[in-house]
């Protein structure tokens, strides 16, 4: 079990959204807010977290001919948990997150893990794998509210910061302004992966 | 040109024609060619007071700018004196009202020369227009200040902002729908108000007259081709004149059509932008007739009053498919090996 | 692949089974524990939308749909939701129209006279700062909150915009979207009586 590695894969070199491009439906959709990130965010490393620890506790009793409709059920059954949860205590969240709690249930980032990581994996590996990568969901989704929310509506956490005279830019909170903003995070992502396989080369070459 | 390494030598089939024609010479042609339209604008929109004029240098001035920026900054050659950034600002002003705060020109120029052109690998590589990318991010970012028009004749001040005399262009008073807007439409604006451009509108799309003489002088010095704008033009009439409502005399509403709004401002100096549209004739063709067709089609069921934005820049992305599939024509070559060669 | 037969069938139907029980097994208790918070919440939030219509201390009781109600409203162009009786006299009509960039859903009280006595904006999606402005009851081009204008009209399909509405600039579609809803209202609550 190699936590550290986990942990940058999950946050940095094998990030769900950014580098594996999964669940950027809902990625685009509900980062208008920090509000909303947070609350994506948080029920998705609980749900991806306990789906994970259950598929790989489960592992060696599905049999693998209906092991997807197997981990459907589990992170459906999940995710109507949470659905129901913040209907009852956080009304106002649940309706701004709106369509896309349900669709938590088939957002690949989920499905993408319980096939690819906790059904080959112990529970612990699995349960760490599960938070890392929310995590790494989560800090995407926080980066791309914090600009959206910050120039489409001049406040972060609903407190204002920019002043009064500061003119909304209507856009960034439009789906285009999640596209955009997706798009130039995708790019930065790129360009310093890269820049770090160049140097990790130059240095491999000056060893030799 | 320092990108050597991504230059590719591009030679078509001969004979090869030496041209003196480079893009700075292009550029400054098109520059004159808007001269027209900005005086007019100048003079229609506050009689003579500025604000029309100082927006469009300011913007020209911030793409340039940019230009300069971004290539500085990424160790890049520069070439802000072929004068594309120039066009770039001054087509950007002429889509904006006149009213439009300084600092929105400093935003929308930034998206139009450092997102739209230069990410995308600088002059010629850009698959948009960035003029109309810029305008469209605006109009997206800040869609009140975008759609508040002046009256003609009313004054506004080149610093700072004042209580505006707002007028509806004639386009928004043609989407009500039906006779009764059209003939109320005719009550407001006469035909003459639209070709001298008594109207409300962006700076530069107001009078037909102006925007006329400066596509005859474009075509004039070979500058533009007329396929691109007479497709353009030519399908909006005729669909308008198809589609004329009920009780209203189809020719008098194809004027309308044709006048009102930026088609004439798009047809002739967004639309035929070299590094956005097709190579070949016929490609320019379907370019025009697709720009129409879409142009109609959001004047007519859109919830925005005017298409001419959205209709070039969604063409633009047709661009490449369109070069695709209607091959330049070798010249000299009997006409089956010339089919033979296009099916390669 | 495995051999098809009897005993793998009986596995693999039930591991699935066994797993569906639990996890309807886990929801059965969470939902034991939300049910009724929910349903607080949703009343409560039905009974704001509905106050803001309707005079302070007024009782809605909720009506069934016929089908000649639904007919009427949409004959105006808006979708009939949910129908209250209020206990001033005149009805609370839920309805749902088109606006520029979506469905708008909003509440229309009608007294007993046919007038309307407020229109409430419960959900859209109308563009920030263009059709937001008729969401949030900012000043129309005259100057006046839009949506208070519909307060004592009367009179299904004689409401229209540039008629007797007076739109938000820049925001006619959406104004418009409104002015849908309130017809239909007011055509639901004259088919009621």
């Amino acid at each position: 079990m190699n936590v550290k590695k986990q942990f940058t894969d999950g946050l940095l070199t094998q990030n769900p959204v950014l580098v594996q491009l999964l669940g950027m439906c809902s990625t685009l959709a509900i980062t208008t807010s920090v509000m909303n990130g947070l609350g994506m965010g948080v029920s998705v490393i609980i749900i991806l977290t306990l789906s994970n620890i259950f598929i790989s506790l489960l592992r060696k009793i599905i049999p693998n001919e209906v092991r997807i409709a197997c981990y459907i059920i589990v992170i459906a059954g999940f995710v109507t948990c949470v659905q129901l949860l913040l209907k009852a205590f956080l009304p106002e969240l649940d309706k701004s997150l709106g369509v896309f709690i349900p669709l938590i249930v088939v957002n690949c980032i989920i499905l993408g893990r319980a096939e690819s990581f906790a059904s080959k994996n112990a529970v612990g590996a699995s349960a760490l794998d599960g938070i890392f990568q929310g995590l790494g969901y989560t800090a995407v989704l926080l980066v791309m509210c914090f600009f959206r929310e910050l120039l489409g509506a001049g406040t972060l956490l609903g407190v204002r910061i920019l002043p009064e005279s500061y003119t909304n830019m209507g856009l960034m909170t439009l789906p285009v302004g999640g596209f955009l903003c997706l798009g130039a995070l995708i790019a930065a992502m790129q360009w310093a992966m890269n820049r770090a396989a160049e140097k990790r080369a130059a240095a491999e070459k000056e060893a030799k | 040109m320092t990108e050597y390494k991504e230059l590719k030598l591009i030679a078509s089939s001969s004979p090869h024609i030496r041209s003196d024609e480079d893009t700075r010479s292009i550029m400054l042609d098109v520059i004159i060619a808007l001269l027209p339209a900005l005086l007019m604008s100048v003079y229609r929109f506050g009689n003579w007071n500025f604000r029309a004029l100082t927006v469009t240098a300011f913007s020209a001035g911030c793409c340039v700018l940019w230009e300069w920026l971004y290539r500085k900054l990424m160790k890049k050659s520069n070439m802000i004196g072929d004068l594309s950034a120039v066009v770039t600002g001054m087509l950007l002003a002429l889509v904006c009202p006149v009213t439009v705060p300084y600092w929105m020109i400093a935003v929308g120029s930034f998206f139009s020369i450092v997102v739209v052109k230069q990410l995308y690998g600088g002059i010629g590589c850009n698959f948009l227009n960035p003029a109309l990318a810029g305008r469209a991010v605006l109009v997206a970012a800040y869609a009140g200040p975008m759609t508040r028009w002046l009256a003609p004749e009313a004054s506004y001040p080149v610093l700072g902002s004042a209580d505006l005399v707002t007028a509806a262009t004639p386009l928004a008073i043609l989407k009500e729908g039906g006779a009764d807007a059209f003939a109320a439409l005719t009550q407001t604006y006469t035909a003459g108000d639209l070709f001298l451009g008594r109207i409300g509108g962006s700076l530069g799309e107001t009078s037909a007259l102006m925007l006329l003489l400066g596509g005859a002088y474009l075509l004039v010095r070979k500058v533009i081709s007329w396929h691109i704008p007479a497709a353009y033009i030519g399908t909006v009439a005729l669909v308008s004149l198809l589609a004329a409502p009920a009780g209203v005399d189809p020719w008098q509403y194809v004027t309308y059509q044709l006048f009102a709004g930026g088609l004439l401002l798009g047809a002739i100096f967004m639309a035929t932008d070299y590094a956005t549209s097709p190579v070949t004739k016929p490609g320019q063709l379907v370019f025009g007739a697709g720009c129409g067709l879409l142009t109609c089609f959001i004047r007519h069921f859109g919830s925005y009053p005017e298409g001419v934005c959205y209709s070039i820049l969604i063409m633009n992305c047709t661009t490449w498919l369109l070069d695709k599939y209607i091959r330049p024509v070798i010249y000299g070559a009997p006409k089956k090996e010339k089919k033979e060669a296009a099916a390669k | 692949m495995k051999e098809f037969t009897a005993r793998f069938a009986l596995k693999v139907a039930g591991t699935l089974t066994a797993i569906a029980l639990a996890v309807a097994a886990l929801l059965g208790a969470v939902n034991h524990i939300t049910a009724d918070p929910i349903a607080a919440r949703l009343a409560e939030s039905t009974r704001v939308a509905l106050s803001a219509v309707a005079p302070a201390g007024t009782d809605f009781t909720p009506l069934e749909l016929s089908e000649e109600a639904v007919a009427a409203a949409a004959a105006q162009g808006g979708t009939l939701k949910e129908l209250y009786a209020m206990s001033a006299g005149g009805y609370a009509v839920k309805v749902v129209t088109s606006g520029s960039q979506g469905n708008i859903e909003m509440i229309v009280g009608v007294d007993e006279t046919g007038a309307i006595t407020g229109v409430s904006i419960v959900d859209n999606a109308e563009t920030a700062g263009i059709g937001s402005k008729v969401m949030e009851n900012l000043p129309n081009e005259a100057g006046a909150p839009v949506l208070d204008q519909f307060i004592g009209l009367s009179g299904a399909g004689t409401l229209a915009v540039k008629k007797n509405i007076i739109p938000v600039t820049g925001a006619t579609v959406s104004t418009r979207g409104v002015t849908a809803g309130a017809n239909a209202a007011l055509a639901v609550a004259e088919l009621l009586g």
